[in-house]
């Protein structure tokens, strides 16, 4: 029998979300782990209402080499286990399309400067977002925090697609 | 249920530790989990979720309002001096330390008459920092005993671009 042990990056996720911070966040019923399946794990984050929207949007997440490289991640169906249709993603005035961005590679990333995908290629991104930023002593929540603080803004106005 | 897992915020500590104790425990259970995990508790007063006013050692948790996954502060100052900017505007006001940085963010938008849009697309700075703590964060966990005083500054959040 052959017994797999977590590699150390899978370690610290798995402490990660057991430990407060990540467990206010559900409690509060900001966000859910769904499921990890190493390096990805599914979180969904909770939208304020908007007429005909979703009461939660679910992230697909790449956490490779967490926390020492900071994770990535995009819109997930979770019914049909598939990149979210782009109808069905968030839609806003100006920052919410920004982030969630269609014509950027397409999809694969949420355009935000504590994103592993996005930060490539943009080294004034320290400099401009030193808030925003990932850095290795952070944890999942630096994350799900910006996503969170987006989805319950007024930019965000529900779907594409309503 | 036997035991209640409540939500621990230390004076001028960014973590939360999730602490359990008995159902029937008294105030100073709080103390020695802090004490079991490293943090110094003399001198502290204890605050509870929804109260003002510290409660004492020997006060049973439940007979305070205290449940299950309730948040809890540990903290020397009773208050917090909080200096709030915003262009030419500058609010002062004394915060309980297990006050949020989302209620203090609240009542600064609300003395100022902004609107709930656009507060919603501003965020508060350590003054003369790049440093936006989460909303969800208590105020005592930016603040030590020796300087019972915080200074913010509102910002706008900006659109990620590049």
């Amino acid at each position: 029998m052959v017994t797999q042990i977590a590699k150390p990056d899978e370690r610290q996720f798995r402490t990660d979300v057991e430990r407060g911070a990540f467990q206010l966040g559900e409690t509060r019923g900001s966000w859910r782990l769904l499921a990890i399946a190493w390096p990805a794990a599914w979180i969904e984050v909770a939208a304020a209402p908007r007429p005909g929207a979703p009461t939660h949007y679910a992230l697909r997440f790449d956490l490779t080499q967490y926390p020492q490289q900071a994770p990535t991640a995009r819109l997930w169906d979770m019914t049909s286990q598939a990149p979210l249709a782009v109808d069905n993603w968030p839609a806003g005035r100006s920052r919410v399309p920004q982030v969630f961005r269609t014509n950027w590679k397409p999809g694969e990333c949420l355009y935000l400067p504590c994103d592993r995908l996005a930060f490539e290629g943009h080294p004034d991104w320290p400099t401009i977002y030193a808030g925003e930023m990932w850095q290795p002593s952070f944890d999942i929540t630096h994350y799900l925090n910006q996503v969170h603080e987006l989805l319950n803004s007024s930019d965000y106005s529900g779907w594409r697609r309503g | 249920m036997n035991e209640l897992q409540l939500f621990l915020q230390v004076e001028g500590d960014r973590r939360i530790e999730l602490i359990k104790v008995p159902a029937d425990a008294n105030a100073g259970a709080i103390l020695a989990e802090a004490q079991r995990l490293g943090f110094a508790v003399e001198g502290v007063l204890i605050f509870v979720e929804g109260r003002d006013e510290p409660v004492t050692i020997d006060v049973v948790l439940r007979e305070v309002g205290v449940g299950h996954r309730h948040r809890v502060h540990i903290h020397r100052c009773r208050y917090i001096a909080t200096v709030l900017h915003f262009n030419e505007v500058t609010e002062e006001h004394s915060f309980v330390p297990h006050t949020t940085v989302g209620e203090v963010k609240k009542w600064f938008v609300d003395k100022i008459g902004m609107s709930a849009v656009d507060a919603s697309e501003h965020v508060l700075q350590l003054t003369n920092t790049k440093d936006r703590p989460p909303a969800d964060l208590q105020l005592g966990s930016l603040v030590t005993h020796h300087h019972c005083a915080i200074d913010f500054t509102l910002v706008p959040i900006k659109r990620v671009e590049g």
